[in-house]
């Protein structure tokens, strides 16, 4: 996957606590911690910077002990596949893993993922892992890399895949839920290829067989997981675009609609502090409607990957959506996912984009610098609770 | 009224990609238009929906230039697929 290494060029810190042991023959390296999050992501690339400087010409295999663990959610174990990928084919280490934990319903799919080939350590494992990394399918599991080609409609037959695996997972949803996550995924894929000009990663996972804990009865519920992780890596984080037009000679020539941001921006910088960045006012100013996250002049730029959001945010039984870029997370609060009549939308209680700043959980900070732009979808569904019972 | 019919690859049922949508329009469309006319978009059959990034891309020059209004004044969107028009009309709100 092109710009792979950004993950290691974007975040240059290194530890070197990794050592080679002469009695296993390898570097090993174990979690501090039970959960793999953010944080846990951040120290691992410091930890394989130090072991690309001390041994990038010897290259001992790596031994990484995640037993027992927790991932946060979908998109920390698909950045762990991402790191893991580049350690491999941009510097040439071999990576065995030790994986093991509880597939819980918030972070889905990891015992299917790419991950499950580095469990083995030999030249076919390695190629496997390689291979899937860039495509996997089955009933319940679409993963694939989208590479720039100059026929445009590609990106449509990846529409018509995601429609058709989803339509013919274990979800068993009706037409107008299919064509609501293949949207919002499709969406996300254009947005993404778009901003960096660049490969997408997409992964989907249907996982069920999940129950409430606290329901011992016959007729207790089950529960589907689905979770989306779109991956776009760019040396642009999202918001950048739409700030150095904001602050360029560009700016004469935008549409009208722009001066709002511009009021806007003038009111949220009272509210700039430790915890609300100008970044993150760009990160969601790029959201509303009719505003381009393009460096462009035009007039159009959607809403619609948020409506579609919402409405699945809507049907479902719990969420955990939001967008990462660079160190900043905007999260998707089902509550503050309206667009007012003018189609702004404040992400806050008032839903007031101009006058007042985020609510308390829509920004939020990462460790790592993720280089680009990644979206973590997941939604928790009642399987057999199909909607249109409910019309 | 102006028919325009639009070429899509056969196995294309969902458009996608703005980029796309800004071709489809520069090749197929702008040459042809009437903006004095209503002009009639005929799609494939096989086209069942699109997405608002498509539909953005496809009618970005003419948002620019003429506004959303006068675009529903000025096209239709010909498909035997109801929600395709839906898509059309979404896209553009």
């Amino acid at each position: 996957m092109k710009d792979i290494n950004l993950f290691f060029t974007k975040n240059l810190e290194k530890v070197y606590s990794a050592k080679f042991n002469p009695i296993t023959k390898r570097i090993d390296i174990k979690l501090r911690d039970k959960r793999v999050d953010g944080t846990a992501l951040n120290h691992l690339l410091k930890i394989f910077s130090g072991i690309i400087e001390i041994y990038g010409r010897l290259h001992p295999p790596i031994f990484l002990d995640f037993t027992n663990i927790e991932f946060a959610d979908k998109l920390t174990y698909i950045t762990l596949e991402c790191i893991l990928y580049c350690m491999i084919t941009e510097y040439h280490f071999d990576i065995l893993i030790n994986l093991s934990g509880e597939n819980r319903i918030t972070a889905s799919g990891w015992p299917y993922s790419p991950l499950i080939s580095l469990t083995h350590i030999s030249k076919e494992k390695r190629r496997e892992f390689v291979n899937n990394f860039d495509f996997m399918l089955n009933r319940n599991h679409y993963r694939r890399v989208i590479k720039l080609r100059e026929d445009k409609s590609y990106v449509s037959n990846v529409f018509d895949d995601i429609c058709c695996f989803i339509l013919n997972s274990s979800l068993d949803l009706d037409e107008k839920c299919v064509d609501e996550i293949a949207g919002v995924i499709a969406e996300l894929i254009s947005n993404g290829i778009e901003h960096g000009n660049q490969e997408c990663l997409v992964d989907v996972d249907i996982a069920g067989g999940f129950y409430d804990e606290r329901d011992m009865s016959e007729t207790r519920k089950e529960y589907l997981g689905l979770g989306v992780a779109v991956v776009n890596l760019s040396s642009k984080c999202i918001g950048e675009d739409l700030k150095r037009k904001m602050t360029s000679e560009l700016r004469n020539n935008l549409p009208d609609r722009y001066n709002y941001i511009s009021k806007a921006l003038v009111n949220h910088s009272a509210f700039f502090d430790d915890n609300y960045f100008e970044e993150d006012f760009y990160n969601i100013a790029i959201f509303q409607n009719n505003i381009s996250g393009r460096y462009d002049t035009s007039k159009s730029g959607g809403t619609g990957m948020l409506k579609l959001v919402k409405a699945l945010s809507d049907r479902s039984q719990g969420d955990n959506c939001y967008l990462l870029s660079g160190k900043r997370i905007v999260q998707f609060q089902n509550e503050h996912m309206i667009y007012d009549d003018n189609g702004w939308i404040g992400f806050n209680e008032d839903n007031d984009f101009c006058q007042k700043k985020p609510s308390d959980g829509v920004i939020k900070y990462c460790d790592m610098f993720f280089p680009g732009v990644a979206y973590n979808l997941q939604f928790i569904m009642e399987r057999g609770n199909d909607e249109k019972d409910n019309y | 009224m102006r028919r325009i019919i639009i070429e899509i690859p056969s196995k294309v049922r969902s458009l996608t990609y703005n980029p796309y949508g800004k071709e489809v329009y520069e090749t197929q469309v702008k040459a042809q238009m009437d903006l004095t006319d209503m002009n009639e978009i005929v799609f494939p059959n096989q086209v069942e929906k699109a997405s608002s990034s498509f539909v953005q891309g496809f009618f970005a020059e003419l948002i620019d230039t003429i506004g959303v209004d006068a675009i529903f004044e000025h096209f239709t969107i010909c498909s035997p697929n109801e929600k395709l028009k839906t898509c059309f009309r979404e896209g553009l709100v």
